[in-house]
């Protein structure tokens, strides 16, 4: 692996996207503010609700995972991304149809619903393609890049059976199995893709950051294995209207991500940096979050169904908890490493001498970063009460709060460049 | 003429941004061949790992420091994967460093 596998181009795309999530956040908050009486209504087709999870999920998450694996996997997995004039075509064409999408949701209109998919589908299939291309030219197959290539493999899946279910909109077609499709969509995304990466990506950032060793080889394997038979046992059992196999999926990735939080904890606690920065702050709040939504996600597969049918907050607090407090906490943490990696590279290549110092001045502890850090963390704390109590005034309350806490964050990722 | 030791102190100035510890006692310096008649030096280094993407900038600081050195002209860096880094490199000094909180 040589430094060159990480270009200029492929910095200017990786902050590109990273900026662009930093203003899709600030939006996905205030939309909830402005739509809080949404989540009054069961999930299921309340297109409102499938707008604003989409602009965060897409908006911010995808976003940034885009954007910083343009830059994160040729230094995790030693390759070239294999087309590199595809980067700004993609964020483009990417951007304006989720636009479209979230817009035509959100004001239920058949026709933009389908031509976003149909965008989104054309835009995120080309860079998993471009991903998967790269990918075949890996050298060591370990425990990252398999999760990686696995976690592509999901993602293709996903956007299929999200293209699926945007079309329906449009044609009225197969409308009887949509449900489970959407459940499927949803573990494919947030288990299958995200978390898959996510482990990859954190087996090889920790040892980097934190100097931590690596996960013994029995563990990651076990974990590997649960999670994806956890996934396909899912997807199996739609076409077998659930039952058992639906619940031995669940139990697996139950397991599984109780692991991979296990050997998170496992490595930071014999890690040889000791310094608590603000990324370990985020991250442990991260696995906390990631471990209470297991445990949510196992109270609701216990509980009886009329139960649930009516109390449906836990699945929006339960989701809230998944996506924001796991995912959105880690990804927030580790921009906290990356941006000021990326500003750096970016000065460096335009008048090097200087770039290096400017470097330690963005690393460098600042207080209104604990103070968004705390904003963050009590806001998912907040956001999973009122969700799950459904109180429409705490939900714009912590709405706010989480706005201006993302504000935050975008202007400090401006002031890191701006210096 | 400059020596080891010399290059070694101007070289300890040079930080690793991530850990905070500099990169003589984080023991990225391989080996330092210094030729007085060409006035050059060349080091063969290496970084805590192979994807780091500051390899350009710290090469780069690395040769700028070495060029600022009396008596030398030029100044090469190589970096070298050979044989690979880890942890048991490290200064017992720069350890208990980091592993302060």
């Amino acid at each position: 692996m040589s430094a060159a596998n990480t270009t200029d181009s492929s910095i200017n795309i990786a902050l590109r996207h990273i900026k662009t999530a930093a203003v899709f956040l600030p939006v996905f908050f205030y939309l909830m503010f402005m739509d809080a009486g949404s989540f009054q209504a069961y999930f299921f087709m309340n297109t409102v609700i499938i707008s604003l999870t989409h602009v965060f999920t897409l908006g911010f998450i995808l976003m940034v995972i885009m954007g910083a694996s343009y830059m994160l996997l040729p230094v995790a997995l030693g390759v070239k991304i294999a087309y590199e004039k595809l980067f700004f075509p993609v964020y483009y064409a990417f951007t304006g149809s989720l636009v479209i999408f979230v817009t035509g949701m959100h004001f239920f209109s058949p026709v933009f619903i389908a031509l976003g998919g149909s965008l989104l589908f054309i835009s995120i299939g080309t860079y998993n393609i471009n991903i998967l291309f790269s990918l075949k030219k890996v050298k060591k197959w370990d425990y990252t890049s398999l999760a990686i290539l696995f976690a592509y493999i999901y993602l293709a899946i996903g956007i299929l059976i999200g293209l699926y279910m945007s079309l329906l909109f449009y044609f009225n077609i197969g409308g009887q199995y949509i449900f489970y499709f959407l459940i499927d969509h949803i573990y494919i995304m947030f288990i299958g893709f995200v978390l898959m990466l996510f482990t990859g990506i954190f087996y090889r950032l920790l040892p980097m950051f934190y100097m931590t060793k690596t996960p013994p080889r029995y563990l990651w394997l076990t974990d590997f294995i649960l999670l994806n038979a956890g996934v396909a046992a899912v997807i199996l059992s739609s076409f077998f209207a659930r039952g058992v196999l639906f619940d031995a999926g669940s139990a697996f990735l139950c397991t599984g991500i109780l692991i991979f939080s296990g050997i998170f904890f496992y490595l930071m606690a014999a890690r040889i940096k000791k310094k608590l920065d603000i990324t370990t702050f985020y991250l442990y709040a991260g696995f906390f979050y990631l471990i209470l939504s297991v445990l949510a996600g196992i109270l609701i597969l216990g509980l009886f169904s009329r139960t649930i049918t009516q109390n449906y907050g836990i699945y929006y607090s339960f989701g809230f908890v998944g996506l924001f407090g796991f995912i959105g906490m880690a990804i927030i943490g580790f921009l906290h490493k990356i941006f000021p990696f990326l500003i750096s590279l970016k000065q460096f290549e335009k008048m090097k001498k200087g770039a290096y110092a400017g470097l330690f001045r963005n690393m460098r502890e600042k207080y209104l970063q604990f103070v968004d850090l705390i904003l963050f963390v009590t806001g998912v704390l907040a956001g999973a009460y009122s969700l799950l109590e459904l109180d429409i005034i705490l939900i714009k309350i912590t709405a706010a709060v989480l706005f201006f806490a993302s504000l935050l964050l975008f202007f400090n990722l401006l002031s890191m460049e701006r210096k | 003429m400059v020596t080891e030791n010399d290059i070694l102190d101007r070289l300890r100035n040079i930080i690793d941004p991530e850990l905070e510890v500099n990169i003589v006692d984080l023991g990225l310096i391989y080996n330092i061949n210094i030729n007085p008649e060409e006035r050059r030096v060349d080091i063969n280094m290496t970084l805590t790992a192979e994807g780091c993407p500051l390899s350009n900038v710290i090469k780069f600081e690395v040769e700028e420091v070495l060029k600022g050195l009396e008596g030398i002209d030029e100044a090469t860096v190589n970096i070298v994967w050979q044989p690979k880094w880890d942890q048991s490199m490290i200064k017992l000094e720069a350890l208990k460093k980091l592993s302060r909180h």
